[in-house]
């Protein structure tokens, strides 16, 4: 496997607070992130708001310039790139929005939207192949291509996270960052969404970034996780490790806190007490400490560094050993669906099968 | 919306399910008689709330239960508290308009009652200086604070974080255990529900598909859009396989086909469809508005 998306200790610190006559304080949004993307996987971060993950993401890709740290796409350093090899970085490496509302342009009909990177990317396209070229990425997405001269208030939340899927895919990116790509969706057309990220990173062999806050949605998408916390990464590993034995207090409370669409399924659930620090003052040594169940002295002091546990994950903890082997974290099975239920699941998914391929 | 009927008893949680634009939304505001006047023209129907008849295009009736036997949250804190008036203020305001008193013990009690640390102090504070679990805690407040019989909660934690959203749930749930106060809840969350529910009512397009126990609704769902619905969550355990989605979109009011509103998105669809199909009983309380229930007949025939 090679590492095509790494960040190298980052950080992004933001001018807050502060104000007449007061010295404005660092607010830490990233406060020491290390971590790498392998081709072809999906690399999924998780975190509460304010915990940094979007400031991650525009890291990432360079819409943000770091305080310190650097980012590096297929061992070149992109951190600070200016002018046209932005543009040449963009080719490769495209972004979805969380809001398919207000992300397009009104005043544009799809075909213009989805040209547009087409022009800047593909200048030696006629126009009349640009025109077939928006038509066969409208089919890819799932939308009928004659509808390209219609405006995007015509389409629905889904369809016009299609469209935005469209225009990220037109510079043929070899990096897809999608920043809550579904949690504006409605139940159901969230999951045509998720399928069709899935299918296009097959068909397309593309790396996906999935930034989310829905962990269902997470281990369903993605290969391997990174939970944040206040600007720093306390657990990082494959995900079925980390939904299995997830080691990290915060990791714990926060599966725990899901509730599960399952009726009579017993919550195991974690308490946290408190609300998410500022991060123009976050607690000295572990930023979790002031709301963890398990804190000692020492968290106080040092704050814990990435560390091996085991099948490849890493977590930030001091007391990681004595947290890892309490009871389980997700809730128990439920009782099972009736027999009837069962029967009309199978044909429910049998018959969206036959219906899908036409 | 189209001949809704729903009931709940005391001590219950009724939840309503749907997507955007099914009108659970729309039903919660026209019990609390907040429709706005250009709506309720349209509006048609009663409510039978504790043996008492009320006409639901008759806001003025409406407006003097509001607040003293039902209780509303909405989904956005930060919108629905002033954010001019200290806090302390606005729950006693809302204690004020119903009884005598100027309200303000009963104020700090509730704010103690939902869990907020060091209520005194905070009574002064001002909704920016809160976060948003804090604020939807004090519209908590300030719809219980007259110990309503019934709660309605439109999307109360779909603006929060899920550690805040799970704490908010247990405090809905511990604050209705053991008293008679029925609940309505109104989401989309199917997760929500399963925590909550003692009834499910399930809604599409402004009609009611499906209703009945929580335990009918998860273990024996019968409608296929339920059934598509719980197909399209991702499961948090188990193997990882394509989710079986519900194709196509809500219909608008332009595109609203003849009789079952799901016929465009049901992949079970047939001629049978177009006549309404009406809510029929599959065991005691437990009812479904499809022509072919219990579907796994249906495999039968075919």
């Amino acid at each position: 496997m090679t590492v095509i998306l790494e960040a190298q200790n980052l950080k992004k610190y933001f001018p807050g607070g502060g104000g007449f006559l007061r010295k404005a304080k660092a607010l830490r949004a990233i406060d020491g992130v290390s971590l790498a993307v392998n081709k072809g996987e999906t690399f999924a971060i998780v975190g509460e708001s304010g915990c940094g993950k979007s400031t991650l993401a525009r890291l990432l890709m360079r819409l943000l310039v770091p305080t310190a740290g650097e980012v590096m796409f297929d061992g070149r350093a992109i951190a600070r790139l200016q002018g046209a090899d932005v543009t040449a970085l963009r080719k490769d490496v495209q972004f979805i929005f969380q809001d398919p509302f207000s992300s397009l342009n009104p005043r544009m009909t799809v075909a213009q939207l989805i040209a547009e990177p087409l022009e800047l990317h593909r200048p030696d396209l006629f126009r009349a192949d640009r025109r077939k070229e928006v038509g066969r990425l409208l089919a890819e997405v799932g939308l009928r291509p004659g509808h390209m001269d219609r405006y995007s208030h015509e389409f629905s939340g889904g369809q016009r996270q299609r469209i935005g899927i469209a225009r990220a895919l037109a510079s043929g990116p070899r990096v897809l960052i999608a920043d809550e790509p579904v949690s504006a969706l409605d139940v159901s057309v969230q999951a045509q969404v998720i399928n069709l990220l899935g299918d296009l990173r097959d068909q397309l062999g593309l790396t996906l970034i999935i930034i989310a806050h829905d962990l269902a949605v997470i281990r369903h998408m993605s290969d391997r996780i990174a939970v944040m916390y206040l600007g720093r990464v306390v657990e990082t590993g494959p995900t079925d490790e980390i939904f299995a034995n997830p080691r990290h207090p915060y990791t714990r409370a926060l599966m725990s806190a899901i509730p599960a669409a399952e009726y009579g399924a017993r919550q195991n659930r974690q308490h946290l007490t408190g609300e998410t620090p500022s991060p123009l003052s976050p607690p000295s040594g572990c930023t979790f400490r002031t709301r963890c169940p398990h804190a000692t002295e020492i968290c106080a002091q040092t704050q814990p560094m990435l560390e091996s546990s085991g099948q490849g994950a890493e977590v930030a903890c001091h007391h990681r050993c004595a947290v890892g082997d309490d009871s389980l974290v997700l809730p128990d099975s439920p009782p099972p669906r009736t027999s009837g239920a069962e029967a009309r699941f199978a044909m429910y998914r049998a018959a969206v099968a036959t219906n899908q391929k036409p | 919306m189209a001949g809704v009927s729903l009931s709940v008893s005391k001590g219950e949680t009724l939840c309503i399910v749907g997507e955007s634009g099914c009108g659970k939304s729309l039903t919660a505001l026209s019990i609390m008689g907040l429709l706005p006047p250009a709506l309720l023209r349209g509006v048609r129907g009663e409510m039978v709330f504790d043996g008492q008849m009320f006409a639901l295009n008759d806001p003025v009736a409406l407006a003097n239960i509001r607040g003293r036997k039902i209780g509303m949250i909405f989904q956005e804190p930060m919108s629905s508290l002033n954010p001019a008036y200290r806090i302390g203020d606005q729950i006693a305001e809302a204690w004020r308009c119903h009884n005598d008193g100027d309200g303000t013990d009963q104020a700090l009690a509730m704010l103690r009652k939902v869990g907020i640390p060091a209520p005194e102090a905070r009574m002064n504070d001002y909704p920016h200086q809160m976060s948003g679990g804090m604020r939807q805690r004090v519209m908590i407040a300030m719809a219980l604070v007259n110990s309503p019989d019934l709660l309605i909660a439109d999307e109360p934690t779909t603006a929060l974080d899920v550690t805040i959203q799970a704490e908010i749930l247990d405090l809905i749930g511990d604050l209705q255990k053991g008293g008679d106060m029925a609940t309505i809840m109104i989401t989309h969350d199917l997760g929500v529900v399963a925590e909550l529910a003692t009834k499910v009512v399930v809604m599409y397009a402004g009609k009611v598909v499906e209703s009945g126990s929580a335990e009918a609704i998860f273990r024996d769902p019968q409608h296929p859009y339920t059934i598509g619905l719980m197909s399209s969550l991702p499961s948090l355990r188990g193997p990882r396989s394509r989710l079986s989605t519900v194709a196509g979109m809500v219909p608008t009011i332009e595109t609203m086909p003849q009789g079952c509103r799901f016929s465009t998105r049901c992949p079970f669809a047939q001629s049978r469809c177009d006549t309404t199909p009406v809510l029929t009983e599959v065991t005691p309380d437990h009812h479904v508005a499809c022509h072919f229930a219990p579907l796994e007949q249906l495999a039968g025939a075919a």
